[in-house]
């Protein structure tokens, strides 16, 4: 029961690489989006918004389907990119890291810019008054103080990479050992008549590396927390 | 010399400001809530940007909308206490203090001095949400002061304590003002504040300036009264403390023409203090009493009568180069026949006066 075969050793390393790329992607440009969103103003941002969750309320495949017009090696900036640097997306695991970044944007900025929303913005007026420029602001006021929206966006962000498929599927298709994560997998056993073991074993592995994130998580956060302070040490 | 010349529209707000300000000492805005004393103060620092206008330090010109100038808040060497503190919740006192220190080029070596000052040496270590209102308000002021500024602004720093708490900051922000050689803006709708600390003046109302001028003058503006709903009329007066304690545990506050007696032990000799005195504690005789618990009978001439709508006249005393107001009833001021220039003595129980 427990002897895994190539194509899930394959599909569970693969799952984690696509997610770990995903939030990598999706982290900095997150960030920097939310911030934007939230505390700049500028003509079109309504359009940058509405790009920002187009993701979230599209039907995955459609969003596979932009990707490969986009990126396919015909595709617009796919056709410009193979010839410039030699470098293709689709049907690569890059791909599936791209689709799934593109997947679990949304979420990422939406849980910085919450915690950007509700920070108080009185004290980045409050270091500036204290000689700080706005990047120093950004650096050691405003990244730490929304640290708890941006730990939120990471999980949710990783969460959704982990189970990312149709945009998966319909831009970097199913192959075994480049883009067939755990989700791909488990399909592919499912559409299998007869034995459903290694389905079975990819749905308990999915389970533990969920549970693994989560535990992670509440950890990281409860560190944060008291970092911040918001937790009342023990009075001295 | 501070030159502001602004105007700040925002909905329903207008607000139009014409005023210079001398650069030294401390200026209280005083005003009603809504009169715009902290826009006046956010405009001044850089925290709001004026729709139009000129705002000049000295030589340094802050702002010009006319020549696009708009220095940023950071490069305007100011220091600045909030109402509510904000110290930065992730960071230790000591962190906080550091946090404006780290930027300012002179003096690293008063750090210590400022922590003493404000008896801030048990706190360095614990996280602003751990510290009482108090502790966080002497955070905060240390935290600007460390930063080195050449203008301090204060933005009702003691509104958010209590009666106990207000009366521990007071204080220090006194012996702020006389340590520190900068020029101090402080908002505050609290008399109290504005008697103590006051060197200059400006009464706000509706966006717009009432008067303005130094505390002794407009102390007793009409203005002033009418902001307060009240016609009291008070003196402030400059004086040293006497050489050493006689008469029996009294010290003597000497101001030029005279002295006042004055039952306090905690007055250090050769200190500079100010004295208010309230026109009701005041009263005139036309004859030296001869046998009175009163401490302080001082010769005086009569400056100015003033009949009030009420049943009482406010006369303005001339003492050697000080001025007082004394507050007597109409039958009072008919029996004794006072008339400009008469010559009366004044009469002042030494508990009345309060030195600070």
């Amino acid at each position: 029961m427990f002897n895994l075969t190539t194509i899930e050793i394959d599909a569970f390393y693969l799952t984690l690489k696509v997610a770990f790329f995903s939030v990598a992607i999706c982290l900095p440009l997150g960030v920097i989006t939310a911030f934007t969103l939230s505390r700049l103003n500028f003509p079109g941002k309504w359009l940058l918004d509405g790009l920002v969750h187009l993701p979230l309320v599209m039907p995955p495949v459609v969003v596979g389907y932009m990707l490969l017009l986009l990126l396919g090696r015909r595709g617009v900036l796919g056709s410009w990119l193979y010839d410039t640097f030699d470098i293709t997306v689709a049907f690569t695991w890059k791909g599936a890291a791209i689709a799934s970044a593109v997947m679990a944007f949304p979420l990422m900025v939406r849980a910085v810019r919450l915690s950007l929303d509700t920070m108080d913005r009185g004290l980045e007026v409050a270091a500036r008054t204290l000689g700080a420029s706005r990047i120093i602001v950004f650096l050691a006021i405003t990244m730490p103080l929304s640290l708890p929206g941006i730990l939120t966006g990471t999980i949710l962000a990783f969460a959704r990479s982990l189970g990312e498929f149709g945009a998966t599927i319909t831009f970097v298709s199913n192959i075994p050992g480049e883009t067939q994560t755990i989700p791909l997998a488990l399909y592919n056993f499912t559409q299998i008549p007869g034995d459903q073991t290694p389905a079975i074993r990819l749905l308990i592995i999915s389970v533990i590396i969920a549970f693994a994130a989560l535990i992670a998580s509440d950890l990281l956060a409860k560190k944060v927390k008291n970092r911040l302070g918001t937790k009342s040490e023990t009075e001295q | 010399m501070i030159s502001a010349q602004f105007v700040v529209k925002r909905d329903e707000f207008l607000m139009d400001i014409k005023l210079d300000m001398p650069s030294d000492g401390a200026t209280v805005l005083f005003g009603p809530s809504g009169s715009g004393k902290t826009t006046f103060i956010n405009v001044l620092s850089g925290i709001i940007k004026p729709t139009s206008g000129i705002i000049r330090f000295g030589k340094d010109t802050f702002f010009d909308s006319e020549n696009n100038i708009n220095i940023p808040i950071e490069k305007r060497g100011i220091g600045y206490v909030f109402q509510d503190g904000r110290l930065f919740p992730h960071m230790s006192v000591e962190e906080n203090l550091d946090f404006g220190n780290r930027r300012s080029a002179e003096n690293k070596s008063s750090k210590e001095e400022i922590i003493e000052l404000l008896g801030l040496e048990k706190l360095l270590k614990r996280k602003p949400s751990t510290l009482s209102g108090g502790e966080r308000q002497r955070t905060a002021i240390g935290r600007a002061i460390l930063s080195c500024p050449r203008f301090l602004f204060m933005d009702e720093p003691l509104a958010a304590l209590d009666f106990a708490r207000k009366q521990e900051i007071l204080p220090y922000i006194a012996t702020l003002k006389k340590n520190l050689k900068i020029p101090i803006f402080y908002v505050s709708h609290q008399m109290e504040e504005v008697v103590r600390l006051a060197d200059h003046l400006v009464l706000l109302e509706n966006g717009k300036i009432l008067d303005h001028g130094e505390i002794f003058d407009v102390i007793n503006s009409p203005s002033l009264a009418l902001l307060l709903g009240k016609d009291d009329k008070t003196s402030l007066i400059n004086c040293q403390v006497g050489k050493k304690q006689d008469n029996d545990g009294l010290s003597k506050l000497i101001f030029s023409g005279g002295y006042f007696l004055v039952n306090q032990s905690n007055l250090t000799p050769l200190d500079n203090v100010r004295i208010e005195l309230r026109a009701q504690d005041v009263a005139v005789a036309l004859e030296k009493p001869v046998a009175t618990s009163i401490a302080n009978i001082l010769e005086a001439s009569v400056a100015k009568i003033e009949v009030s709508k009420s049943t009482h006249c406010d006369i303005l005393l001339s003492i050697g180069n000080i001025s007082i107001w004394a507050r007597i009833t109409e039958q009072s001021a008919a029996k004794l026949e006072l008339n400009t220039g008469s010559k009366v003595f004044a009469l002042i129980k030494s508990a009345a006066i309060k030195p600070f």
